[in-house]
């Protein structure tokens, strides 16, 4: 038997979801299987990925940081300043602001031997005042559009999702 | 209202200078180590912008790949540049205050080093001013921050306020009653750092030192400041300490060296830059005892000695011996 979704491999592994009491089976390889994060069943999608293959890259995009804790491979580079994990390992600098959350994994052992566990008391820039209250916005609305995909309600996650778009290209959320 | 930047604080007779430095980047733009020549040298012209937008402030602008070697020296003697923005490589430079007290660094190891300098203990007063152009800054360029690490730096070291005060003391007395080594323990305790200003490695010529703090995330910008401020203020009660005990039970010894640096000063036709510093550090320890050895003077001196301050000082200063005759004459002619 061929796999279901590439139709090239032979079949190798079965899948049987039951979400809500429906049932859905699949026969596919084991890269396809790997790609469409079956076997990962912390993530929300797992369970649903056969269900709306097409909802679940509408929706992928909006929290990467979520759906699963963010992995270094050693082939990542940092989009802003094309940084490596091995640049900032052999210079012992970050390439830019972003590397610090892109290279946490790097870094953060490297922040925790200077600082201990200290964290930021002091003042916060007015310009940063603005987008910290946005950043935290877009967390809650992050979290709000998961638990509705969980839940299925897909109107609501829609709904939640235009408001993310919204917020992220700088524009103001009406929630 | 107190004017910007002139920032004359106390305890002149120890206390050289102080100064602010906060370090920051501008969001969405890679730092000075990964950076394009192109964003390098956008960046200069908007910091220039920012600061011209100000309206009330007078900057003026220089841009190290422009500059030749001698007037980057001549900066870096005076210690209103780094060595690494002297040793860079992309388009970068300073943005110095008319009256020098604060120095803009642009491309350095991050986009923009605030400098505030002061004469004297004045802690508070240049963090009060650096603050002021921090925020003007941000409002048009949009600082990096993160809530937990604080501005976000090149090196993980400056995490947090981004902040690094530092005190610059002339400790004569502490250097030969060998009392420094414990001096540098205890700062080394409470998270401070203490170096000698001049000289290479461990030397410290002229007994000038810069105590400064370690760290800065975990703490607020106040708290970094009262701890240093504190420190300091303990070193200088036990350099005073040293130098009444010296005035008490050997005022002519004292009095000798004082007054034999001041006379060698006075005479001299030629003077290489460590005798100089050496015999001024001299002079200064008069500061305070004797009240006719000015430290406000001896001061303006030390940023007037060094070789490129030396050489563009006039026409044709362009060898060792020159420059030691120049420097013999700028010292006399200060002195009569």
């Amino acid at each position: 038997m061929l796999c279901e979704k590439c139709g090239k491999n032979e079949a190798n592994v079965y899948i049987k979801n039951v979400v809500n009491g429906k049932v859905t089976e699949q026969h596919l390889c084991s890269a396809c299987a790997g790609e469409s994060g079956a076997f990962q069943s912390a993530s929300p999608f797992s369970a649903m990925s056969g269900l709306f293959d097409g909802m679940e890259q509408a929706f992928q995009g909006f929290f990467p940081g979520h759906a699963a804790p963010r992995t270094l491979s050693r082939g990542t580079v940092c989009p802003v300043c094309g940084a490596t994990a091995q640049d900032i390992a052999r210079t012992g600098r970050a390439g830019c602001a972003d590397c610090y959350e892109i290279f946490a994994q790097v870094l953060e052992p490297v922040i925790r031997r200077i600082h201990g566990g200290a964290a930021h008391t002091g003042a916060i820039p007015g310009s940063a005042g603005a987008e910290l209250s946005r950043k935290r916005q877009l967390e809650r609305l992050r979290g709000e559009l998961q638990d509705a995909i969980r839940r299925e309600a897909f109107e609501e996650a829609a709904r939640l999702r235009d408001e993310i778009r919204t917020l992220e290209n700088g524009g103001e959320a009406h929630a | 209202m107190r004017n910007w930047f002139e920032n004359h604080g106390t305890d002149l007779d120890i206390v050289v200078s102080s100064r602010v430095r906060l370090a920051r980047n501008v969001r969405g733009v890679a730092f000075p180590g990964r950076m394009t020549e192109d964003a390098a040298a956008k960046l200069l012209d908007q910091v220039e912008a920012a600061l011209s937008a100000a309206g009330t402030l007078s900057f003026a602008r220089h841009d190290f790949h422009k500059l030749d070697a001698a007037h980057r020296g001549a900066l870096l003697e005076r210690h209103l540049v780094s060595r690494d923005l002297y040793n860079g490589r992309l388009p970068r430079g300073v943005f110095l205050s008319e009256d020098e007290g604060a120095a803009i660094m642009v491309n350095e190891e991050d986009h923009l080093r605030i400098q505030v300098i002061g004469s004297g203990l004045a802690i508070a007063d240049c963090l009060a001013d650096a603050k002021r152009l921090d925020t003007l800054l941000d409002e048009s360029l949009g600082f990096a921050f993160s809530e937990r690490l604080g501005y976000l730096t090149a090196c993980p070291t400056n995490l947090g306020c981004g902040l690094r005060v530092s005190v610059m003391l002339h400790l004569p007395a502490l250097t030969e009653s060998g009392g420094i080594r414990n001096v540098m323990h205890a700062a080394g305790q409470v998270g401070l750092t203490v170096r000698g200003l001049y000289g290479e490695g461990t030397r410290a010529d002229g007994a000038f030192y810069q105590i400064s703090n370690a760290r800065s995330l975990g703490s607020t910008e106040q708290e970094i400041a009262e701890r240093l401020e504190t420190a300091v203020k303990s070193i200088i009660e036990s350099e005073r300490k040293l130098r009444r005990r010296l005035l008490d039970e050997n005022k002519l010894y004292l009095e000798d060296r004082v007054y034999r640096a001041r006379g060698i000063l006075q005479s001299a036709r030629l003077l290489r830059s460590e005798e100089a510093l050496s015999l001024l550090s001299d002079l200064r320890l008069g500061a305070g005892v004797f009240s006719e050895i000015d430290a406000g003077q001896v001061d303006r001196l030390i940023r007037q000695i060094g070789a490129n301050t030396v050489s563009l000082s006039g026409e044709g200063i362009s060898t060792a011996a020159a420059r030691d005759a120049a420097r013999a004459e700028l010292v006399r002619k200060a002195l009569v």
